[in-house]
């Protein structure tokens, strides 16, 4: 178990910059999940924590010691990769004892360790096959238990579930967070699933293009994105984003959506707001926040009258799509209000749950003093 | 393969039996005549079968010639030439398809360019440099010759092969606490097995069968190997073909049982199943 340090850690195929100087504290023991969309840099980061990608500049620390230039097999890590990468010549006995085997553990110890490791899998009764005789989620079992069969410094994960079913997905993400609930061993998970990312990080760490955009626990990065794309990729359905105007008047500040809809700013947070007025901005408002039912919302509530586009019935709730100077916004209704396309609707949120963009940094903009968890910020 | 006809089934069966006698027949020709008493191969009209088989044309070639000699420089360099090209071509090959470095492309395509050169364009300079070099008249020649001559297939061939070897394999090795060179030995051989065995079979081939440079390259008689031993007894004034049959038939012995015993790693390979899919 180690903690985990990133330095300015910079990555450069060729002449072309794939990882911009990133800096991350990962501590020992924590579950942090690298969460971004396809060709953000996770892969890359990863394999750079692993060796198999030399660093370009920075550092990498193992509980304060560099480890940047040492070899894969002298950094003791645990790599679960997207491929599996089962040795297909090998029965999963041996896929699991390989790296005991490379460490020359005894026959005794190796076999009480893959049991072990098998048992806590539920693949004991694999133990004998060979990878090509197992189906794709006990494949991916097996590709587990090679890495749980030894005691690395950090486990490393990339994209494991993503060649799984929907339910199969599901199952196992309970599985991996039991087994670190259990090993409390440090995980460094990739995945450009959000989903996957809320449920298991205890660290979420939102990469885009590169760059770190932000550090945070899951409710942190939901409840106080510092940008419109955290706040656009953590969360499903995805947050609405509304060009807005801001606007002032005797009453204070107020947001223009156009069609006549305006929505009203709360005092506390003029000062913070106050610097836009008279600007394009963007408004931002999660489906789960804007809604259409009777419950009373406690303090300061907008609302906004649309026109039903599309009714797409959940179960409990229903997905409400409207349209807005041409553009698809998504709401959350209330099943049992049996709402028809083509009719109007009251919307309603709290003024607690709106944000407001700046669209030209992209910049979330925060009131100083909110009452919500502090927040680390990525440099 | 449902839904063929009985004629078609006829046609097929016919096509396959004169294919295979056009191939077999004369081997068939070969074995049955070195069991013939000499008397018997020339009788006139020919018989397939000797009416009194006999091993006497075996014994003669054991008593009367070099053959266990002949027979013995065979295996030895043909063995010792699929040794040194497979310790040159597995490395080559690896490092061709693992590491990149500045031609790398142009080296893997000019290697296949040397493979287009006859042996009989090369032969009279090899000789030369094995002359200067005091090896002329050795096997250490043939073994070079040989070696050389399969270097460049082999090399293409294993590169396929090891291209063929998903790279996450040996980074999962590498990961799991093995060294590049461990990760080689036990990950990325193992997995290349057909196509190392499919090498060292050709390599084996072509040098059992190779003529031209044992001709030019050795002189002595009891470093010779059997193509140019079993073609030098056609000197003899009176050509004893009930022996050189026999001969034939036992050159190509070893490489029958050689080839049947291979063949299923050739088919078989490792199969799918590491990498997803
Ligand atoms: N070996 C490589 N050579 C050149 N570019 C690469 C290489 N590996 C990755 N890249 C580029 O680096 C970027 C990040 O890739 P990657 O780390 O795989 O992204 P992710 O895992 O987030 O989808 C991509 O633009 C990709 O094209
Ligand atoms: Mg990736």
């Amino acid at each position: 178990m180690a903690e985990v340090k990133l330095v300015a850690l910079e990555k450069k195929f060729g002449d072309i910059s794939v990882i911009h100087r990133i800096n991350l504290d990962i501590a020992d023991g924590e579950f942090a999940v690298l969460v971004g969309p396809s060709g953000c840099g996770k892969t890359t980061t990863l394999r750079m924590v692993a060796g198999l990608e030399e660093v370009t500049g920075g550092s990498i620390l193992f509980d304060g010691k560099a480890v940047e230039r040492l070899e894969p097999k002298d950094r003791d890590i645990a790599m679960v990769f997207q491929s599996y990468a089962l040795y297909p010549h090998m029965s999963v006995r041996d896929n699991m004892a390989f790296s005991l085997r490379m460490k020359g553990v005894s026959s005794a110890e190796k076999k009480r360790l893959v049991g072990i490791a098998a048992e806590m899998l539920g693949i004991t009764d694999l133990l004998d096959r060979k990878p090509r005789q197992l189906s794709g989620g006990q494949r991916q079992r097996v590709a587990m238990g090679r890495a749980l069969v030894r005691e690395p410094k950090v486990f490393l994960f990339d994209e494991p579930l993503s060649n799984l079913d929907a339910a199969l997905r599901a199952q196992m993400r309970i599985e991996i967070k039991r087994i670190h609930q259990r090993l409390r061993t440090t995980i460094i998970y990739v995945t450009h699933d959000q989903v996957e990312a809320m449920t298991l990080a205890d660290k979420i760490v939102v990469m885009n293009g590169g760059h770190i955009e932000q550090v945070g626990d899951p409710l942190t990065l939901y409840r106080r994105p510092v940008s419109r794309f955290v706040a656009g990729f953590i969360g499903s359905p995805k947050m609405n984003f509304f060009p807005a105007r801001l606007l002032a008047d005797e009453s204070g500040l107020h947001a223009d959506l156009g069609e006549g809809i305006r929505i009203e700013m709360p005092q506390e947070r003029d000062a913070a707001y106050r610097p836009y007025a008279g600007r394009s901005v963007e408004i931002g408002i999660r489906p789960e926040h804007l809604l259409d039912d009777a419950r009373p919302i406690d303090s300061g509530a907008v609302a906004m009258d649309v026109t039903v586009d599309v009714v797409e019935p959940l179960g409990s709730t229903s997905l409400l799509t409207f349209v807005l100077g041409g553009t698809s916004y998504t709401a959350i209704g209330d099943v049992a209000l049996m709402r028809r396309p083509g009719g109007r609707v009251r919307l309603r949120a709290a003024a607690k749950d709106i944000y407001l963009i700046d669209p030209e940094s992209g910049r979330v903009v925060h009131p100083a003093d909110d009452a919500s968890t502090p927040v680390r910020l990525a440099i | 393969m449902t839904g063929r006809s009985g004629l078609q089934w006829l046609l097929l069966g016919l096509a396959v039996a004169l294919l295979l006698a056009f191939a077999a027949f004369p081997l068939l020709w070969m074995g049955l005549t070195a069991l013939k008493p000499s008397t018997e191969i020339f009788t006139w009209p020919p018989r397939l079968l000797p009416e009194a088989p006999t091993l006497s044309n075996i014994e003669r070639l054991f008593a009367q010639t070099h053959f266990v000699t002949y027979f013995k420089n065979s295996v030895i360099v043909s063995s010792a030439a699929v040794i040194l090209t497979l310790l040159l071509a597995v490395p080559g090959a690896y490092g061709l398809t693992r590491y990149r470095f500045f031609g790398r492309e142009t080296i893997a395509a000019t290697v296949l360019f040397t493979y287009m050169f006859a042996p009989i364009m090369i032969i009279i300079p090899f000789y030369i440099v094995m002359r200067t070099f005091g090896l002329a008249n050795t096997h250490i020649a043939l073994v070079l010759a040989y070696c050389a001559f399969s270097l460049p297939f082999a090399l293409w061939m294993l590169r396929t092969f090891f291209q063929s070897i998903p790279i996450d394999l040996e980074e999962a090795a590498m990961t799991d606490g093995a060294s590049r060179f461990r990760a080689v030995i036990h990950v990325v051989i193992p997995m290349a097995l057909p196509g190392i065995i499919a090498t060292a079979i050709l390599t084996f081939i072509l040098a059992w069968n190779d003529y031209i440079f044992a001709r030019i390259l050795i002189s002595s008689d009891n470093l010779k190997t059997l193509p140019v031993g079993i073609a030098d007894l056609y000197n003899a004034s009176v050509i004893d073909w009930g022996m050189i049959m026999a001969s034939g038939l036992l050159v190509i012995i070893p490489v029958i049982i050689v080839f049947s015993y291979v063949q299923k790693f050739l088919v078989a390979g490792w199969g799918s199943g590491g990498v997803k899919g």
